[in-house]
This record gives C-alpha cells, structure tokens and sequence, in this order.
C-alpha cells in the first residue's frame, strides 16, 4: 500500500493531494469587519491542519466565497453573519501565543495569526514598551537580600512613605532588627545594616538621601551583617 | 609544457579577492587552485551552521581569521521557530578556539550563545577584534563581562536585537583603564542600565571610537556628555531622547551635536518628545542613515527632520510619516536608496495614520536611486505595484507587507497577482521579493518566469494549488531562500522538485499541505537534505504518511543530520522518521 501511495504521489498525479486539500479559498472584498475577520479565522484554524482535515463539517460551517472555475470545492453558501463575535470565539483556542498589545484599547477584539504580520519581537516589544509609562503605576519592585538567607525577597518601595515604614517591613520580613544609622547613636542595639544598591552600581548605606531620591536611584536591597558592615560600630 | 604560477603568487593575487562567492568560484578551478585558496582564506561565511560541521570547515580553512555564522530560520524573528529549536555556536566556539588562536572576528545570527563561550571566547584568542551577536540569546551581562575584562584589542562589540539577560549594569567596568582600542559599541539592546560612570569613561579613552549605539535607558541629559568625549563619532543611537522641558539639557546637547562634524548615522530616539528635535538639526545635512522606526513622532515634526536631510541614503521611519511625509522625502532625498516603513499599530488601521500606497508611489516616482523598500500598509492595487514597478526597474529588494493576510485589490478587489507581476517583470535584478495581499497561482507563474535573479522568497497565505510552489521552484533559477506559511502548497510540487532543493540554502514551510509520506520520500531521494518536521502538539504519527506536518525544514548539508534537535523535531533519515 505504501507502495503505491508513493508511486502515485511520484506520478504527480493529483488524487491523493485533493483528498488531503481542504482550503477554502476565501475571496472577499474587506466591505465589512466581519469578512475581513473571517479570512484571519481561516488561517488561524489552517495551523492545526489536521483537525481541519478530519472535520469536514467545519468546513462546511466556513462562511467564505470560492474562487469561479475551481471545481473541486464544494459549493458554499455566503452569507453576511451578524454574530461576529461568534466567528472569533472559534478561532481564539487554535491560536498560538497571542501578541496583544494590552496597553493599546481596540475597538474591536481581532483575532491575531502567529508571527503575523511579520515584526520581529524585538520590535513589538519596543513599541509596547512606548506606551506603558515607565515606574508609574506599576510598582518599583527591587530585590531584598539578607545575608545567610536562602531566599532573597522583592518589595514594592512604592508603598513605603518613609523609611520608617521601610525599615519597619524590612524587620518583619526578616526576623531582624535593622533600625536606622544615626550618627551620634550609630544603629541602636541592632546588628545588621540596610544598604542599597544605586544607578551607578555602588553600594550606599540606607538613609543618607532624601526618601524620593533614594526611592528613584534604588536597584536592589542588602541587609548585612553586623561584623561586615565595617565603620558603622556595630 | 605545463603551465603554472608559483603557489606564492597565485596566494598573492587570491589575497586581493575577498568577496566569499568569488573565493568559493576560484576554489573550483582546479584541484591545485583548490589547496592554495583553502590555506589562504582569511573569511568564512556560513549561511546556515547546520550545513556543515566546525571540523569540516576547519581542515579545510586553516588560516580562518572571521567567521559569520546564522543559525536559526529566518522566520524565528516572528516567534514561528519553537524554543530549543538549535542553533547553538557552543560547539563551533569551542571547536574554534582549539584549531583558531589567531582568530579575530565572530559574527553570529539567531544563534544561542552561552557565558561559557563568551568566555572562552575571551580567553582563546590572542588578538581577537570583533564580536557580533545580532538577535541572539541564552547569554547575559556576565559574558560581557568577560569580553570586556581579557579582549585587550577588541575593536567591535555589536549585540543588535540580541536577547541578554541582565543581571547588572557593572560589566562595562570590566574594560580596563588600559583599554582604549574600541572602534564600535552597539548597546541598544540591553535592558536595564549599564553604569553611566563606566560608560563615560570608557568613551572618553577611546579615541578610534566611530560607532556607539546606547540603550534606551541612558538619559537624555548624559548623551551631550558622551557627545563632547566623542565629537570624532560617525554612527550614533540615542538613549530616550526625552527629558521633561529642560532648557540646560537642549542646549547642551544642540551644543555637543554641533561638535559632531563627521556624524552621518543616527538612531535610537526612545520615546521621542518633538521639542528636542531641533537639537540635532545642525547634522542633518551630513546624514546618510536615520532610523526614526521607534520614534512616534508625526508631521510636522516629521517632515521638517526629513526636509533637512538631503544626502539621506538610507530612512527607517514609522508609518506616522503618512503618505504627506513620504510626499516630502521624494520631493527633498533623491538619494534614497533604501526606505523602511513599520506598522505602529500591528492589528488594526490606526483612523489618525494615513499611510497608503500613494505613499510608496510618490517615493518610487522621486528617488530615482531607490533599491530597497520594506513597507507595511494596509491597502494596496494592482495600478500603484504597476506604477511603481515602471518607475523603478532599479528595485533589488521588494518587501510589502499588506497587514491584513489575503487582502485584495481596494480598488479592483482583484487579486494582487499583476501588480507582483509588474514588479518582477521590470525590476530585471530583484533578488529579494516578499509578497503579501490577495494572490493566486498565477502571481508564482510571474515569478518563476520572470523573477530569474530572485535569491530570497518569503510566502505568506497566498495561492491555491500545488502549481504555485512548482512555478516557483522550477523557474526561479539561482532562489538560495525559500519562506512560505500558511498556503496550499504540498507534496506534488516538492517531489516534482527534489533536485532543486540540493541548490537552495533552505526551504521553510509551515502551516502548509505537506504529508509526512512526502517528507520520507524526499529525504530517501535526497540523501544530501535534512529533511527536519516539526511536530509541536505531539500529534504527528510518524507512520502515518498522509499525516500532514505542522513546520517542514529542509536544507542542504555535508554534516549529516544534526544531533541537537530538541524532542519535538523529527528529521526524516533515509528509511523512516527519526527523533533524537
């Protein structure tokens, strides 16, 4: 069988291609949203290929117009649908990974082909990135290590007014106390020290700026040790 | 009488020849051309990694000082090439810094490259120059420490639209105070911040210093700083060039570009505020490449930037330069040669933008030097693909994206097949050809007749029957790439075709109606192919021969299937389908 299945394809002969084919050919003029809707359907549910095959009664169910003169196409009947919502809800599961804009509000929801149209991600990513306003509203999570910790943690320093209220969630979180460097009184009857990582990648002790600087140039959190945070007699 | 040059000059005169395809043609002449060529060759250009293996390439090229390599398919730039997929230069790295001490230059593309190759990059080569990983992955900040750290000569550190996982901004500190060779610095991918201080002071000793491309997070207000260390520089990307309303800042930066007189390439432009255009005036007539492709901004803006810019060779914009922006640069840059227009709004037509084909049209009918277009839009006819075919038979390279998949004719609604046809017809020297928009079969009939210097064809849910690929794999006489998803193109026109296949660098298939039987068959006739089928959902049986097959990959090889391939990949050997 295998044989002559192999002959046959080598013949170039046409049968065994034509029961594999089904592709409606979708010819429409882009008059409404809901055709040119439609085409993006037929090329999502074209990736998985093989359910398509198999279920010729989806094919039947396909709104679209064949081409004139190609006579191995069933006959399809079209018809304008008014339930455009419908016809996305089945492409929508056979779709790959979706590239929704979410910042972007469209008036409709379309539906989205994978790798189309073709911009690379770095691209996409780009231009998504444009409209999300940059450290506003979105939080500013930096990562807080302990020394001898397993587990570093993030916190949001959005949420701290002060750094009081810091320090306080710092000593909750890590079973510590931390407390804030003072110059005549040096940290009161703790044994760690709170420093932070700024832009310029030094490592700067908690509390000398400003809490809104600090909050702006702050990258990354270090609570160390008593005997390691030299000159602060600890 | 035996005729011969003595091999120190035939190396002499092959020096001069540095262009790969002519060294592979000298290569060919006779077998003593052979050796001596393959000792001497300095370059070594290889356009899928997977066609042969590093020992090959090494005992052939001894003396290999550059090596380019491209790993992953084209389409991997459009999420269409799974994770784990391959391309991974760990092995040629390795197997380089062995048999290479003396090699200078790596330039990798869609390749997965590691730390651990970064470093031993670094550390294996005693003069190494150049290191280009454009839209690579798999390595982060601390590979680039290492560059830093032990490339003493290092000239070029290019990571273009490279994925690099950051994990701090610290590395260029790793460039020692003694370092002050660099030529060229290309950043712009890179996430988050790299230490302002170590930037400025790595500029500042770098005297050769002709290219520097940031990333979006250098501010603004630092960029006049780098500019006054760097007045000597040719190429520059900007960070975000935004800086709330700062009277200091603009005329410290419209200061420092002053200084730039031998400026001729800018891009970057993050997040764009308008008011801080007029900074950068003062080079536009020197400009020969702007890339505009990230800034939102419109006309006027727009159009005073690219009304200044007269030598402009090359323009990268989006598609908020509407068709009036496209109307002025034909009216002011007649030496375009190259124009690319992006889509801002991926999905649907944004009501604000007016771009349409009158756009290209009035570039096509103004600049008379245009080669090259890449343009999304959202409508197109068969009239302006026509008009703009007879104004520019000059075309080599013809992009259109039509963003709607199978969109026809606005005017017509007629297929787009003539208006392709016009372009292949008259553009006698097109190599590159990507199609979109409503086509039938008869477009590829066009093309496999007329399209005869065509060297890369990219497909996308376009005609109807089997007919289409033959017309394109049996006309199209020197196609090295071919791209197609989502058309109906099967096992008829591959197997009627086989022979062609041995030619071409790669096919790409995917979404398209090839069987799995098709898939065998070639691979036994074509012992030279890897014939790769992807099955991602784990559905395909590879038993059953009418299962059709989600992503065809076939490409020519001298190394045999490849070993990497990740579970979901079956390469089709000889008698069956194998999975690694």
């Amino acid at each position: 069988m295998l044989n002559s299945r192999i002959s046959s394809l080598e013949e170039g002969s046409l049968r065994q291609f034509h029961t594999q084919r089904a592709f409606p050919l979708n010819i429409h003029p882009p008059e409404n949203q809901e055709s040119s809707r439609r085409s993006s359907d037929w090329s999502i549910s074209k990736s998985n290929s093989l359910a398509f095959i198999m279920d010729l009664n989806y094919k039947a169910t396909e709104l679209s117009l064949a081409l004139p003169g190609t006579d191995d196409l069933p006959e399809m009947n079209t018809t304008t649908t008014s339930t455009p919502i419908k016809t996305n809800k089945r492409g929508s599961p056979e779709m790959g990974p979706s590239e929704t804009d979410q910042s972007r509000s469209t008036p409709q929801a379309k539906a989205q082909v994978v790798g189309w149209p073709p911009v690379r991600s770095y691209r996409k990513n780009a231009l998504q990135g444009k409209k999300v306003e940059p450290e506003m509203g979105s939080g500013m999570f930096v990562k807080v290590s302990m020394d001898g910790a397993p587990y570093l943690r993030k916190i949001d320093l959005k949420v701290y007014k002060s750094y009081v209220e810091l320090m306080k969630s710092l000593e909750e979180m890590f079973s510590c106390i931390i407390g804030l460097y003072n110059e005549n009184e040096g940290y009161k009857g703790s044994k760690h020290a709170a420093t932070y990582e700024d832009k310029d990648g030094d490592w700067m002790l908690v509390g000398d700026v400003p809490w809104e600087m600090f909050v702006t140039s702050c990258k990354r959190l270090r609570i160390m040790k008593g005997c390691e945070a030299r000159g602060l007699d600890l | 009488m035996v005729y011969s040059l003595p091999e120190e000059v035939l190396e002499h005169v092959f020096s001069f020849i540095t262009s790969d395809k002519d060294r592979n043609v000298v290569s060919v002449v006779c077998k003593s051309w052979y050796e001596i060529e393959r000792k001497c060759r300095r370059k070594v250009f290889i356009g899928n990694c997977y066609s042969v293996s590093p020992g090959i390439m090494i005992r052939r090229f001894p003396e290999v000082r550059s090596v380019e390599l491209k790993g992953k398919p084209h389409f991997a730039d459009f999420n269409l090439v799974p994770e784990g997929w391959g391309g991974y230069a760990c092995s040629w790295i390795d197997k380089m810094s062995r048999a290479y001490p003396w090699l200078e230059e790596i330039r990798l593309k869609w390749m997965v490259v590691t730390d651990e190759s970064l470093e031993l990059i670094s550390t294996s080569f005693k003069n190494y120059k150049v290191l280009v990983l454009a839209s690579c992955e798999g390595f982060s900040t601390d590979g680039l420490s290492a560059i830093a750290a032990n490339c003493r000569n290092l000239r070029e550190l290019d990571l273009q639209e490279s994925e690099v996982m950051d994990s701090s901004g610290h590395w260029l500190s790793h460039f020692p105070d003694t370092f002050t060779s660099l030529e060229s610095l290309n950043i712009s991918c890179l996430g988050s911040e790299v230490s302002f201080s170590a930037l400025e002071r790595l500029v500042a000793r770098s005297p050769n210093l002709k290219t520097l491309r940031l990333n979006r997070a250098v501010p603004l207000g630092k960029l006049s700083t780098l500019l006054q260390q760097a007045p000597q520089l040719v190429e520059l990307g900007t960070g975000a060039y935004l800086s709330g309303v700062r009277s200091d800042v603009y005329s410290a930066l419209s200061k420092a570009f002053l200084g730039c007189k031998e400026l001729k390439g800018l891009s970057g432009f993050w997040d764009v505020d308008p008011s801080y255009l007029p900074a950068f005036y003062s080079v536009c007539s020197r400009l020969t490449t702007l890339n505009l492709s990230y800034a939102t901004i419109r006309s006027p803006d727009i159009t005073k930037v690219i009304s200044l810019c007269p030598n402009l060779q090359r323009l990268l914009v989006l598609d908020h330069i509407e068709d009036s922006g496209l109307n002025a640069l034909a009216l002011s840059c007649k030496n375009l040669q190259e124009l690319r227009v992006f889509p801002s709004y991926l999905y649907v037509a944004d009501a604000n933008v007016t771009l349409t084909e009158q756009g290209l049209v009035s570039v096509s009918q103004g600049c008379s030097k245009l080669q090259s277009v890449l343009y999304f839009c959202h409508q197109m006819s068969n009239s302006a693909l026509i008009t703009i075919a007879k104004n520019r038979p000059n075309l080599t390279c013809f992009r259109l994206c039509i963003i709607e998949p199978r969109t026809p004719d606005y005017l017509t609604h007629e297929p787009l097949d003539i208006g392709f046809g016009a372009i292949v017809k008259h553009c006698k020297n097109l190599n590159r050809l990507s199609l979109s928009g409503l086509l039938t079969d008869r477009v590829f009939e066009y093309i496999g007749t007329h399209a005869k210097k065509l060297d890369m064809l990219s497909i996308a849910f376009a005609g109807d029957s089997d007919l289409g690929l033959h017309h394109v794999l049996s006309g199209c006489e020197i196609l090295k790439k071919l791209e197609i998803r989502d058309c109906p193109f099967g096992d008829t026109a591959l197997l009627a075709n086989v022979a062609k296949l041995a030619t071409m660098r790669s096919l790409w298939m995917s979404s398209c109606a090839v069987s799995i039987g098709a898939c065998k068959i070639l691979s036994r006739k074509m012992p030279m192919l890897n014939v790769e089928v992807t099955d991602e959902n784990g559905t395909l049986d590879p038993k059953l021969d009418s299962c059709l097959v989600e992503k065809l990959y076939v490409y020519r090889t001298v190394a045999g299937p490849r070993s990497d391939m990740p579970g979901y990949i079956w390469t089709m050997d000889r008698d069956s389908a194998n999975k690694i």
